[in-house]
């Protein structure tokens, strides 16, 4: 999209969320949801700024009416619509584009051109299979058992063009690496992103990635390993995204892997490596581990300023913990019942 | 070596293992009415289901409800409805325009 704004061409989201976050000039925060992240009274305020609706109104049902009078207004003059493809089917050579607000529809009936991309992972061998992955992808992303509009797409109407334009974008090179190509399988229903404890804290835009989330980890390093380096230990490995993935991708096994790969292929921050050496230093030897712990009560309880500064990133909004007097350890060794 | 031939060949090269296709023997169609079922659904997620008989019904629901913009648009469902066959179950009605 930045690329077609560069050459000038003006482009228009059409779906709600997508359109919010445009007109607030800032990138979707979840695939399925993409304006998850802003409040009905934000929306209002937006909507007033940029179409005009009445100051201080946040009636969903207002504002929804609203966009639509804009979005009309787009779909009825605009004459080249693009859309994305959910799936494509190899035995008929249609593909199926799903909605739940009927705007690829619109784009793509009102239009003399209609441009549908989609990535080389969206081919499901026969039509009798679609069924499965339609009701997959409706359920896991919002519980529906369908989409609303599940539109199929086989030729152009008569004095209209239709192009299909088949992504690569390192999904082939992905294909190659045998722990992470079943990431492709992906159907982009956002299950994962909602059920994972990291994003649900942190939102979409902490991943600095289009597609956010558990499967946006595992993706996004094979775009680009140094820029997206940090993505994978982001994590606490809980496995609840790979528990709902109705494709069984082994997201949080991935996660794992690609933090490895990582490593090795030298995109851990010197201050992580050091950090994970004296980890495993201490937390392999019992006396270090010790005797660590009795020099952290210490400071914590006699000079806590040298553990309460700027300078220790898990002082930035939050206390540090008062030290026990003493460890479980003592505690254990002094409170044990001899069985003698 | 053009990108779309580079594609195809780094396609071709990682190709994992083949594996036959599944057989999805559970995979139960829905047996309630289905257009309960839509409308149920639709108006849960914040849709509208309006009932319609003919082409003429959907013409007149659009004028009264988008006055300011149907013009253009009437001409285009009009158009489009006239090119397709629109079937429904048995007991609503079929169109064949």
């Amino acid at each position: 999209m930045n690329t077609l704004k560069q050459q000038g061409i003006d482009v228009i989201d059409s779906d709600l969320g997508e359109r919010i976050v445009q007109m607030a000039d800032e990138p979707p925060s979840h695939i399925v949801l993409p304006c998850i992240h802003w409040k009905k009274e934000e929306i209002g305020e937006l909507f007033h700024k940029h179409l005009g609706t009445p100051e201080g109104n946040a009636d969903p049902q207002f504002l929804t009416n609203a966009a639509r009078i804009h979005l009309r207004e787009k779909f009825l003059t605009r004459r080249v619509a693009l859309t994305g493809v959910n799936f494509a089917i190899a035995e008929t050579g249609e593909f199926v584009v799903c909605t739940n607000e009927g705007n690829a529809d619109m784009g793509a009936h009102l239009a003399d051109v209609h441009i549908a991309c989609m990535g080389i992972e969206k081919i499901i061998p026969k039509r009798k299979q679609l069924g499965v992955f339609l009701r997959l992808l409706a359920r896991s992303a919002t519980g529906q058992p369908v989409t609303t509009y599940s539109s199929h797409f086989r030729k152009p109407r008569k004095g209209t063009e239709l192009h299909v334009v088949i992504v690569d974008n390192g999904r082939s090179r992905q294909l190659g690496r045998a722990d992470f190509r079943n990431s492709l399988k992906c159907i982009r229903c956002a299950a994962c992103f909602n059920t994972c404890p990291v994003y649900r804290r942190s939102g979409g835009h902490s991943y600095h990635t289009a597609i956010a989330g558990p499967i946006g980890s595992i993706l996004a390093p094979n775009l680009d390993m140094k820029q997206y380096a940090d993505l994978p230990f982001a994590s606490t490995l809980c496995g609840s995204c790979s528990n709902v993935c109705p494709v069984k991708i082994d997201i949080h096994e991935q996660l794992y892997k690609w933090r490895q790969v990582l490593v090795q292929e030298g995109h851990a921050p010197t201050s992580k490596k050091v950090a994970m050496k004296g980890m495993t230093t201490v937390l392999s030897n019992p006396s270090v581990y010790r005797l660590s712990g009795a020099v952290g009560r210490w400071f914590i309880k006699n000079i806590p300023f040298v553990v309460n500064n700027k300078l220790n990133p898990w002082f930035k909004q939050r206390e540090m913990p008062e030290a026990p007097k003493e460890s479980f350890r003592d505690w254990y060794k002094k409170n044990k019942i001899s069985k003698k | 070596m053009s990108s779309r031939d580079s594609i195809l060949a780094t396609v071709k090269k990682n190709q994992p293992e083949a594996k036959p296709l599944p057989v999805i023997e559970n995979f139960i169609p829905f047996a309630g009415d289905n257009i309960s079922k839509f409308r149920e659904v639709l108006t849960a997620i914040g849709g509208d289901a309006v009932d319609a008989n003919s082409i003429e019904d959907v013409v007149k629901h659009l004028q009264t409800n988008f006055p300011m913009q149907s013009v253009s648009l009437l001409y285009r469902i009009y158009f489009t409805a006239m090119r397709c066959t629109i079937t429904q179950p048995a007991n609503r009605i079929n169109w064949k325009m």
